[in-house]
């Protein structure tokens, strides 16, 4: 292994923070009552994106093509939040600013592009501090990468049947399924 | 939206087998099909965007 196990643990917080906001994202979902808007879920993806990559560097080593999977990731719900930002960012006369609520003064898609300008940010840093390990590296995770990487998936599940419960299989729509 | 989530499940259970190549397939899979529900949402003449 040519990276240190330090790397490795760095690489599963950084996973881990990722998961924090979505569990963040359930909490207004389920613990709020406010269903997610169509744009929030899309976002989800991207933020689910970003897991993944790092996950492929949990499991078959610190590589630039995963962290190029991560920076890819970032900048399409990069693209998703921004759109979303810019759609609320003029007020329309009678109408609330923003949608859903604040947290410490921001909205959540205004945190989404905080947060995957971050993880652009993080990708850079690890691109410095990493070296490639070997083409074809399969690696046995410590109990800690491990335990991170099944809650992602577990939140990965939660957000296959949230969605479910939601609008179906179709695309959702303001209120449950689109008509 | 469900089995975009679904694919996103996918490429993590072939993640936790080890299988690097079907776990890329269909994490592209997956990445394209979010980008293209995001097309729909800003180009269909449904209330989606917001």
């Amino acid at each position: 292994m040519m990276n240190k196990p330090g790397l490795y643990i760095a690489n599963s917080v950084c996973m881990l923070i990722i998961c924090s906001v979505l569990i963040g994202a359930f909490y207004f979902q389920f613990g709020l009552g406010e269903n997610p808007c169509p744009l929030c879920l899309v976002q989800r993806m991207g933020m689910l994106g970003v897991i993944l990559g790092l996950g492929f560097n949990t499991y078959f080593g610190i590589r630039s093509e995963h962290v190029a999977l991560v920076i890819i990731s970032a900048l399409i719900g990069a693209t998703f939040s921004i759109r979303q930002v810019l759609l609320h960012i003029c007020p329309v006369a009678g109408e609330p600013t923003g949608y859903g609520s604040p947290v410490l003064g921001m909205y959540l898609y205004s945190w989404a592009v905080v947060i995957f300008a971050s993880t652009i940010l993080g990708a850079a840093l690890f691109l410095i501090l990493m070296k490639d390990e070997p083409a074809g590296t399969t690696r046995k995770p410590a109990l800690f990468e491990k335990s991170v990487f099944l809650l992602a998936g577990g939140l990965c599940l939660a957000n296959v049947l949230a969605a479910f419960m939601e609008c179906q299989f179709g695309p959702c729509c303001e209120n449950g399924p689109c008509p | 939206m469900s089995l975009i989530f679904l694919c996103y499940l996918v490429a993590f259970g072939l993640i936790y087998l080890g299988k690097k190549k079907p776990a890329f397939v269909v994490f592209a899979l997956s990445m394209t099909l979010s980008l293209m529900m995001f097309w729909y949402h800003t180009t269909s003449s449904l209330n989606l965007n917001f």
